[in-house]
């Protein structure tokens, strides 16, 4: 009889579930979520490519690009904690459903010469 | 006299919930033998751990069991802390038993809501599951997912929680342990759930350590063993009495893992003192990688004890990673009951050993 | 080869290691605790190892599909 007490308080209280998509999911502060690259901040140096437990990033050094495969990753927040400039970041949301499987790229721009090498050679970008 | 016949059973059934399949074999309406058979959702993880170096290795154990989640990566930084000789702080090890207690107190009632679908009360599994969704907000508030969380790291956990986190807490656990009151009332005096599982797959306690049988399988015997008394990571610090019950049958699973969900509110609420109490590091750098050698971790995960069995070689690459679940350890013992029951009784049975093939299979 | 048993009872734990010159034929120890019978299986897919008296035996094919020859790790090293 204890259970009924319950439910009947659950049914004077409403649902405890959300009208989704009409009200929306307010994110946790701090929940993982889509995987984002602060490009400026980023000097390609594969960090978080080689350590990926999944494989969903690629970093071409020459290039200057960052490829993330968003279906591969596993949200487990390692390449953000060990990227040494801090140029990624974990919005709190998940990523939205899409009809077709893509991947996320980001080009830098030429790299800043270095003044003590003192070359200006524009990189092939 | 009914003819004898094989039907097989699984893996894709109504009543199942894990793909598992039997082979039974009846003669009438009783189950006379059975053979399993197994394979459905392999993935070679135990492979798979040799290609990947030791730290990313964290993320792949994790993914063993898609409920205990936590549990795994603990087992497994614990035998390699072990390899590299790394003293983890102590706040780590309380943080590590608060997430590990929420795993608990959450796969638990997965069970439990399983339990109710089961036996046909339907109102019961929902309200489970409706207390179930609380404590998973809790973890993906204080870790940032709702299962897999991710938070432990060789050396320490990822994250330290400040006190305003630690009232929320608090506040949510307290809130559990109201709401969980009139669903432990439910499954203890309910007389339909009663009937359904007084007697059904008993074993003694003598034939449960033979067959291997570990965790609430175990207990629901007689026999107080729990891992957590070896005191890894907090639990050394700890009051942690081991839930029995004598029945050795399904009904006594039930009120073992009835009695859990209150002992790990319970540490729950031995930790977070000690929590406040104690501010400190969550985690030590380990910059080197473990020389040769071999370190073994047992750890009490909701369904029984884990044991992590891990092999180096020097390098970046482990040479071996065993892991031995606790669902793989009750199987024998889940083959050992099924034989003398009413084919009707066999999805209830294989429940109440709270199976978790994925583990089982890696 | 080295065949490691790990026997708990409790707490307490006993680290065993069965040592077979060249060979790969092991008694089953299913006899003594009737569990064993899921572990020996297990330890037939993954390694070219073979256990004497072990019922109910599944030929290396636990989790394994039939059709697969061989099994991951191949003749055990060492």
């Amino acid at each position: 009889m204890r259970l009924l007490h319950t439910l009947l308080r659950n049914v004077a209280s409403g649902p405890v579930t959300r009208r989704y998509p009409k009200v929306p999911l307010v994110p946790v502060a701090g929940a993982r979520g889509d995987l984002r690259l602060l490009v400026d901040r980023c000097t390609f140096c594969t960090a978080c490519a080689v350590r990926c437990p999944a494989g969903a990033l690629e970093v071409d050094r020459k290039a200057r690009t960052w490829t993330f495969n968003p279906y591969r990753c596993i949200y487990c927040h390692y390449c953000v904690e060990i990227c040494p400039f801090h140029a990624l970041e974990m919005a709190p949301l998940g990523r939205e459903p899409a009809a077709a499987k893509a991947t996320v790229t980001e080009t830098g721009a030429a790299p800043v010469p270095s003044p003590s090498r003192g070359t200006g050679a524009a990189s092939p970008a | 006299m009914a003819e004898r016949m094989v039907i097989p059973f699984g893996p894709q059934h109504p009543s199942l919930v894990e793909p598992i399949h039997m082979q039974l074999e009846v003669e009438g309406d009783t189950v006379l033998g059975v053979r399993p058979a197994f394979g459905f959702v392999h993935r070679g993880l135990e492979k798979l751990a040799e290609k990947r170096d030791w730290r990313q290795n964290v993320y792949l154990v994790e993914r063993t069991c898609g409920i205990c989640s936590f549990i795994h990566s603990l087992g497994y930084c614990l035998a390699l802390e072990e390899l590299l000789g790394v003293e983890v702080p102590p706040r780590a090890d309380l943080l590590r038993v608060m997430w590990g207690e929420l795993h608990r107190i959450q796969s638990h009632y997965l069970w439990l809501g399983l339990l109710a679908d089961a036996v046909g009360f339907e109102s019961l599994f929902m309200q489970t599951w409706r207390n179930r969704e609380r404590v998973l907000d809790l973890n993906e508030l204080t870790a940032g997912n709702r299962i897999v969380v991710s938070m432990c790291r060789v050396g320490g956990t990822a994250r330290d929680l400040d006190a305003e986190m630690l009232d929320r807490v608090e506040a949510t656990l307290d809130a559990a342990e109201s709401e969980f009151g009139p669903v432990e009332h439910t499954f203890r005096e309910d007389g339909g759930i009663a009937r359904r599982l007084v007697g059904l797959g008993r074993i003694t306690r003598e034939e449960a350590l033979g067959l291997g049988a570990v965790g609430p399988v175990l207990r629901a015997t007689g026999e107080a063993s729990d891992s957590r008394l070896l005191g890894y990571a907090g639990y050394g610090r700890l009051q942690v009495a081991p839930v029995t019950q004598a029945g050795g049958d399904a009904y006594a699973r039930l009120l073992v893992r009835l009695g859990e969900i209150r002992q790990s509110m319970a540490l729950l609420r031995q930790v977070l003192p000690l929590l406040r109490q104690e501010p400190g590091e969550t985690l030590v750098p380990v910059r080197k990688d473990p020389t040769a050698g071999e370190a073994l971790s047992r750890v009490e995960q909701p369904r029984g004890e884990l044991i992590y069995y891990v092999r180096a070689t020097g390098g970046k690459l482990l040479d071996r990673v065993r892991i031995r679940t606790p669902t793989f350890a009750n199987l024998p013992a889940l083959v050992h009951m099924v034989p003398g029951n009413e084919i009707g009784q066999v999805p209830a049975l294989v429940l109440s050993i709270d199976p978790c093939v994925s583990c089982t299979e890696r | 080869m080295v065949l490691l048993y790990h026997v708990a009872l409790g707490v307490q734990m006993r680290h065993l290691g069965l040592r077979q010159n060249g060979g790969v034929a092991f008694p089953s120890v299913s006899g003594v605790l009737p569990g064993a019978w899921l572990y020996e299986n297990e330890i037939q897919d993954q390694f070219e190892v073979t256990f004497a008296g072990l019922t109910p035996d599944y030929g290396g094919k636990l989790f394994l599909r039939r059709d697969v020859s061989g099994t991951p790790w191949g003749a055990p090293r060492g």
